[in-house]
């Protein structure tokens, strides 16, 4: 089973930025032991497969660049297992305005859910809410690149 | 503004999986680069200030547009590229592209994955034996929550709603956003059809229950502002927990 994730700007983007993190979900517990995983920014694809040793590899937490938006700095921070995300928090978003407050409360479980909740068992996918804060995909990146560094 | 697209394969090996995801994504950037309203360098920005003339661009944005003026038709005008002023034909391109990702996943010999783009998303034959693909809507009204789950295989799934950026969906025979629902979600055979017919429903408002449930091929579940669900016949197919509510 192969799981893609990619944050890029389709039509609407104003920002042109691309991503993929290709992982192997692991059946019904985060702490099994990965799979062989890859990943690649998709604007190398000539990128050579990163083999991973069979030991479950430790938790590793990357801080994601704080980007700037017009309500605010947005970061997140992305938990990694191996090359698989397991976790996904945000350590800085907007709040001080109304419209900030709602993002701040509802956008962020979204895009974590997304990534997270398409390797469980029950949910595959979430249809609706078509965040787009480019903010965050941007901290996430920022977050994913650092890892693949 | 980015936005968030994942896959998901489930039958293919790593090569023949590279080479899929690598076709399909070199698509999604061509299209991008073309229909994006946010690069004033793309086709459509310059079509749509007039600097070049619809035989300059890619047959695609024929294509695009001309099934577009079908839509606004079969749509009563609710589906209109010029709805917010300038040209906009996002609301089908971004299902469309999708669309033809999931056929380029399938030409590779993908007969079962899920691309999710922004919370539109297109599944093909099921995740695995003995299941199909359960997609989750989000609440309107709560975005941590979901307000029902549809279990589908080969079929699109769009979700149309104002909350997450604005009032965004307007109505383009008053030009006033559209108010009267919360969201709209579309099971259909693809998801270019019905993310267009998505956005459509939205703009809309109460007329959308009598159009959609005239309309042939897809199912449909409305939240109105008031918070209440309302759902076509046929949807309690794919959620049969509806059924008992």
């Amino acid at each position: 089973m192969k799981r893609v994730l990619a944050a890029f700007a389709l039509t609407i983007a104003g920002l042109y930025f691309v991503v993929s993190f290709r992982s192997t979900p692991v059946k019904s517990s985060i702490a099994a032991p990965p799979a062989p995983t890859r990943s690649a920014a998709a604007t190398q694809p000539e990128s050579t497969v990163a083999p991973v040793a069979a030991a479950p590899p430790a938790d590793r937490t990357i801080d994601g660049p704080t980007i700037w938006n017009q309500y605010g700095p947005v970061q997140v921070a992305v938990t990694f297992q191996g090359k698989r995300i397991t976790n996904i928090s945000t350590l800085q978003m907007p709040s001080d305005h109304p419209r900030s407050q709602y993002i701040s409360q509802t956008v962020a479980p979204w895009l974590k859910q997304e990534v997270l909740q398409a390797q469980s068992a029950q949910i595959d996918s979430v249809s609706g809410a078509t965040f787009t804060s480019e903010a965050y995909a941007q901290s996430l990146q920022g977050a994913i690149d650092k890892a693949n560094a | 503004m980015g936005m968030a697209i994942s896959v998901d394969i489930r039958d293919l090996d790593e090569t023949s999986a590279d080479e899929a995801m690598g076709e399909a994504f070199a698509w999604l950037r061509w299209v991008d680069a073309t229909f994006s309203t946010y690069q004033d360098a793309s086709e459509i920005s310059r079509l749509g200030r007039s600097e070049i003339c619809l035989a300059d661009c890619a047959p695609e944005v024929s294509f695009v547009l001309d099934t577009c003026e079908r839509l606004r038709t079969a749509t009563d005008g609710y589906f209109d590229v010029r709805a917010n002023g300038a040209l906009d034909p996002s609301g089908f391109v971004k299902g469309w592209s999708v669309e033809v990702a999931s056929a380029m996943l399938a030409e590779h010999g993908s007969t079962s994955h899920c691309i999710n783009a922004g919370g539109d998303v297109r599944v093909r034959g099921v995740p695995e034996p003995g299941r199909l693909w359960n997609i989750g809507v989000v609440h309107p009204s709560d975005r941590t929550a979901l307000t029902t789950v549809v279990s589908v295989s080969d079929a699109g799934v769009a979700t149309s709603g104002s909350a997450e950026r604005g009032e965004h969906v307007f109505d383009p025979h008053t030009g006033a956003p559209a108010t009267d629902l919360l969201s709209v979600t579309i099971v259909g055979p693809g998801i270019a059809y019905a993310d267009a017919y998505a956005t459509a429903a939205f703009a809309m408002g109460r007329r959308a229950p009598d159009w959609l449930r005239d309309l042939p091929n897809h199912e449909s579940y409305v939240v109105d502002a008031g918070g209440f669900a309302w759902w076509t016949e046929g949807f309690v197919h794919y959620a049969p927990a509806l059924d008992s509510r």
